[in-house]
């Protein structure tokens, strides 16, 4: 149990530390400050005892105040004389060894060696502690009998009584510093108020139903709401009923809506809690509202059998920062955040692969967004930063509390059963579900994920066609329209990416719209007016000149063309040379399906529409091109890098970045480390790609250039649609291009030759005045038949069509 | 080093040498501090239940009223309380005594009242007591003089001879003071015999002269 120390240890001394004291044979010497100063400080007590003795008597001298306090204060003698003894000791110990020996190792040393033999560390300790006490209270009898003029028993004695005439008086400076600490008591627990409201079943009416386009993770939650009223199902088989879940996902989502949900359906109590609820003033605030709103929990969950707390916007809570949680792994069912491309999360990867690939995108996306990054609210979320937005502690103590709901609680129930021997009793099973909404889940602290915190992470992502589609009709069933099923199941196509909320916004939107032309029935016009105001603005209304709106109709309809020849997987969604803030025309495409992989063909149709706008300027306007096509270049130059450097889908297989980075050189290229006389390997190997680039850039402008050869005329009807309506509809598109009605342009006076003919010649008069810059000669052809059809004639969704690239 | 140590402790044995032997004087004051007086230290207490009892003329009863002080002193080598009123005081005996007044007494109070506090010594108050039958007789004022030692003190010092019934002749020394506003009443009072009074005359000044009133 005891360790006795035999003989000296022998051993290293920590740095900077003198030689032991075992080391001396003697004792070593005292200042003499240190040899005198209980000796002057005894004196000078003693004089100043005669001091006061003559101070308080006029008629007393010097000499006979000495001499009565040579009586009186007998006790400054003794003590002087224990200290000069206590000193010649310690002079007789340093001169002389033997004596100092004898001192040291056999009264002290045996002494010692008897106590830690005998006595184990603990009860040497409490030996202590008792003699400690001893000594103090010994101190205290002899200034009580002093004060009193008693001897000191009778003053410890007396002591209790003491005591109980100053209980008035400590009451009062006991009163006083509780005023005080209720201050801020109370401070405190006015600031922890607030953030949390409490809803009692009934009080929502949001219902599951009212979830639309998340089938999947609506399934899941009400798994989790029938386990928490149900936990018997689980718990009797041996499980847990898992006590948190995370909903994750883009905003507009449902999130928060789901969570509606569930305060709507379960017969629990329903607690909210405000994100701001912990952004406080003072430290410790936040700490204490965790504390409290944990305590309001466990009570709804003992009263109702069982309680749901809903944390809006989690990531309020904030983090510790990158090096607190667990690497780039990242929580289960998560995309690190500045990996955004990875396959699968990168999660095959071996440890030491994810860090250094998590390192290099970090910093990629550091040095790449400088300032958006930055300027989010909660700083640190990727980078080692810290804090957060919750303060100091406060996601500490959420984290406890979360963990913490098994252990024993109250002072009575640890404390004064333990003094009974009773154990304390286990605490009855709070069942507490726990839900966090979250758009930034890179932003949350992963300790705060771990299974028996967040048992479940949920994505809630962008809705699925499905989804999309249920939530149209959801919306849609609530106000008064005309959509065929089969148009809402086009509209949810053409709005890949629409959440809940851009849905609802839509249809509202669309309701506008028709109520500003005096309906009150929503028709499929409206709804994509709707669509486009969302989409692309509100016009700016800009005329341009008329050849300019020509070259521009051109620029777009080769677009268009090509991506309808050519872009399967894509369909033309709108085309329009309505000026924007930004651009002057556009054609934007969209996938009709939920497609999750992009293949070597798709890219490779993306560079042919974009590169469609440089090869139909140059065919249109003889050779002459505008530099609107610089974004198209862009967009089409870096698909092919990609290609060629990155996705392996050009001649090469290697990775470029790789290549430069390790600078091994790359195929046909640089030599990397081995560096010739005069030879820069980066150059040599950006040479190297760059000819590949442009080769394969070549080679698909020749390719569009055929094409749009082959079709100069479906260009042309093209450019005079969207001279005529200045946008046109992904349907619009392909009624002109085929001949047939459109949603709201007629395409059939494009089938007429003798019509076309006209568009030619509209178009060598709008290419000569663009060369000579003057005004056009012929203004824009109308087409033979009424343009404008009524909104029933609208065609059903298009089949697929016939051209192939 | 070693010469500052030496020296130290020269001083401290030089202290400890002259503050061997008992002090001159035993040093008196009153419980709430405001009076003083010393006797040599040869003289010996008197108890307080002793000296009590003598002063209630051994009626019993118990302590003093309140706010009341005295103590005395004999300096006889046989010291008795008895010797307080006692004739034949072969040495001297010193009384002293402090009393709160009453607001009557105060608004009364004069350098008259303070001569005649003990014993009879105006001669208004002395035919008086004659008439009452005071048995002591003989009166001889040998000294009286007014003091006013400062902030606001004042009282008298009288000195006069009485002859006891039994023959003896005493001589009184009496120090009565009042303070400012005449709320306190301070008495020191020795007497022996008058021959005793004659040879210990330097001894008795001192104690006299030593009767210090602080008034607070």
């Amino acid at each position: 149990m005891t360790t006795a120390p035999v003989g000296p240890v022998e051993g290293l001394r920590p740095p900077g530390e003198r030689p032991r004291d075992e080391d001396r044979s003697t004792r070593k010497p005292l200042s003499f400050w240190d040899r005198v100063k209980f000796l002057v400080l005894l004196t000078l007590i003693w004089f100043i005892l005669v001091w006061s003795a003559m101070a308080n008597n006029p008629l007393m001298g010097f000499a006979d105040a000495a001499r009565i306090e040579v009586r009186a204060a007998s006790w400054v003698f003794v003590l002087l004389a224990l200290e000069a003894l206590r000193q010649l000791h310690f002079l007789i110990s340093e001169h002389w060894a033997g004596y100092h020996r004898f001192w040291t190792h056999t009264v002290f040393g045996g002494f010692e060696r008897a106590t830690h033999t005998k006595l184990s560390d603990w009860t040497r300790f409490r030996v202590w502690r008792l003699l400690t006490w001893l000594f103090w209270i010994a101190v205290i009898a002899v200034v009580i009998g002093k004060v009193t003029d008693t001897n000191p028993i009778v003053a410890l004695l007396h002591a209790p009584t003491y005591i109980w005439k100053a209980l008035p008086f400590l009451l009062q400076i006991f009163v006083l510093v509780f005023v005080l600490i209720l201050q801020f008591a109370a401070l405190f627990w006015f600031l922890s108020r607030g953030g949390v409201d409490v809803y009692y079943p009934d009080d929502i009416k949001t219902r599951f139903a009212d979830v639309w386009g998340q089938d999947h993770v609506l399934a899941r939650v009400k798994e989790n709401i029938l386990y928490l009223e149900h936990p018997e199902q689980v718990e009797d088989r041996g499980g847990y009923v898992p006590g948190g879940i995370l909903l994750w996902g883009p905003p507009g989502t449902g999130k928060t809506l789901m969570a509606e949900a569930v305060a709507g359906e379960t017969g629990k109590p329903y607690v909210f809690v405000d994100p701001g609820a912990f952004i406080n003033m003072f430290f410790g605030v936040g700490v204490l509202k965790v504390k409290g709103l944990f305590r309001k929990l466990r009570r709804l969950a003992l009263r109702y059998g069982g309680v749901i707390v809903f944390f809006d916007e989690a990531d309020s809570l904030g983090n510790r920062g990158a090096l607190a949680q667990g690497g780039p792994g990242f929580p289960r069912g998560m995309t690190p955040a500045p990996h955004q491309a990875g396959c699968h999360g990168f999660s095959y990867l071996s440890r030491d692969v994810q860090w250094l690939l998590l390192r290099r995108e970090m910093q990629a996306g550091i040095e790449d967004e400088p300032v958006s990054r930055r300027s989010k609210q909660i700083i640190g979320a990727g980078m080692g930063g810290g804090g957060g937005g919750g303060g100091m502690g406060t996601l500490q103590a959420l984290l406890t509390e979360m963990s913490g709901l098994k252990k024993p609680r109250g002072f009575v129930n640890r404390h004064v059963r333990r003094i009974f021997g009773m154990r304390p009793k286990p605490p009855p099973k709070y069942r507490i579900l726990i839900m966090m909404a979250s758009n930034m889940p890179e932003a949350l602290d992963e300790a705060l994920l771990r299974p028996g915190r967040i048992d479940r992470i949920y994505k809630v992502g962008y809705p699925s066609k499905a989804g999309r589609v249920k939530t149209y009709e959801g919306y849609l069933a609530k106000v008064r329209h005309e959509l065929t099923p089969e148009q809402v199941d086009k509209l949810a196509i053409i709005t890949p990416y629409a959440t809940g909320a851009t849905i609802k916004d839509m249809v509202n939107e669309a309701l506008i719209t028709a109520i500003r032309n005096g309906r009150d029935v929503i028709t499929w016009r409206d709804i994509i007016r709707a669509k486009q105001l969302k989409e692309l603005g509100p016009p700016e209304d800009v005329e341009y000149i008329e050849r300019e709106r020509h070259a521009v109709a051109v620029h777009e309809a080769c677009h268009a063309l090509v991506a309808y020849l050519t872009r399967q997987h894509m369909e033309i969604d709108i085309a329009t040379i309505e000026k924007g803030s930004d651009y002057l025309g556009m054609v934007a495409s969209i996938p009709p399906e939920d497609q999750f992989t992009r293949w070597r063909t798709e890219y490779e149709t993306d560079i042919l529409v974009s590169l469609a706008s440089l090869a139909g300027e140059r065919m249109f306007f003889d050779k002459d091109s505008s530099s609107g096509v610089s974004g198209d270049l862009e967009s089409a130059t870096t698909v092919a890098s990609f290609m060629e450097g990155f996705w392996g889908m050009g001649s090469t297989v290697s990775s470029y970045s790789t290549a430069k980075r390790l600078e091994v050189g790359a195929p046909g290229g640089g030599q990397g480390g081995r560096k010739k006389k005069g030879q820069d390997p980066e150059a040599e190997l950006r040479r190297a790609l760059a000819d590949r680039i442009e080769d394969s850039l070549t080679g698909l402008l020749a390719r569009v250039e055929e094409l749009l050869t082959q079709n100069r005329e479906n260009v042309l009807c093209l450019a005079h649609a969207l001279e005529s309506h200045k946008t046109l509809s992904g349907d619009d598109v392909l009624a002109v291009l085929e001949h047939r009605q459109g949603p709201l342009v007629d395409g059939r006076p494009y089938g007429n030759a003798a019509f076309v003919q006209r568009l030619e010649e509209y178009h060598q008069g709008a290419a000569a005045a663009h060369r000579s810059h003057s005004k056009a000669p012929l203004s824009l052809p109308a087409a033979p038949s009424p343009v404008w059809v009524p909104q029933d004639a609208a065609v059903a969704p298009p089949a697929p069509d016939q051209f192939g690239p | 080093m070693g010469k500052g140590l030496a020296g130290l402790w020269l001083v401290l044995i030089v202290v400890m040498v002259s503050a061997c032997g008992a002090p001159q004087f035993t040093y008196v004051a009153n419980s709430d501090g405001h009076a003083f007086f010393k006797v040599p230290g040869g003289w010996h207490k008197i108890s307080d239940a002793a000296l009590a009892k003598a002063l209630r003329g051994g009626s019993g009863g118990s302590g003093q009223p309140s706010g009341v002080w005295s103590v005395g002193y004999d300096g006889s080598p046989a010291p008795s309380a008895s010797h307080i009123f006692g004739s034949g005081a072969q040495k001297p005996f010193a009384f002293a005594l402090t009393e709160p007044l009453s607001s009557t007494a105060s608004a009364s109070m004069s350098y008259n009242e303070l001569r005649d506090i003990f014993l009879p010594v105006t001669s208004a108050t002395r035919q008086s007591a004659k008439t009452s039958g005071f048995p002591l007789t003989g009166f001889r004022l040998l000294r009286d003089s007014v003091l006013t030692p400062g902030q606001g003190v004042h009282g008298v010092r009288v000195t006069f001879n009485y002859t006891f019934p039994d023959g003896s002749t005493d001589t009184f020394d009496q120090v009565a003071f009042t303070n400012a506003d005449d709320t306190e009443v301070y008495l020191l009072v020795l007497h022996c015999l008058a021959t005793c009074y004659q040879q210990n005359h330097n001894d008795i000044d001192t104690v006299m002269t030593s009767f210090t009133v602080r008034s607070n």
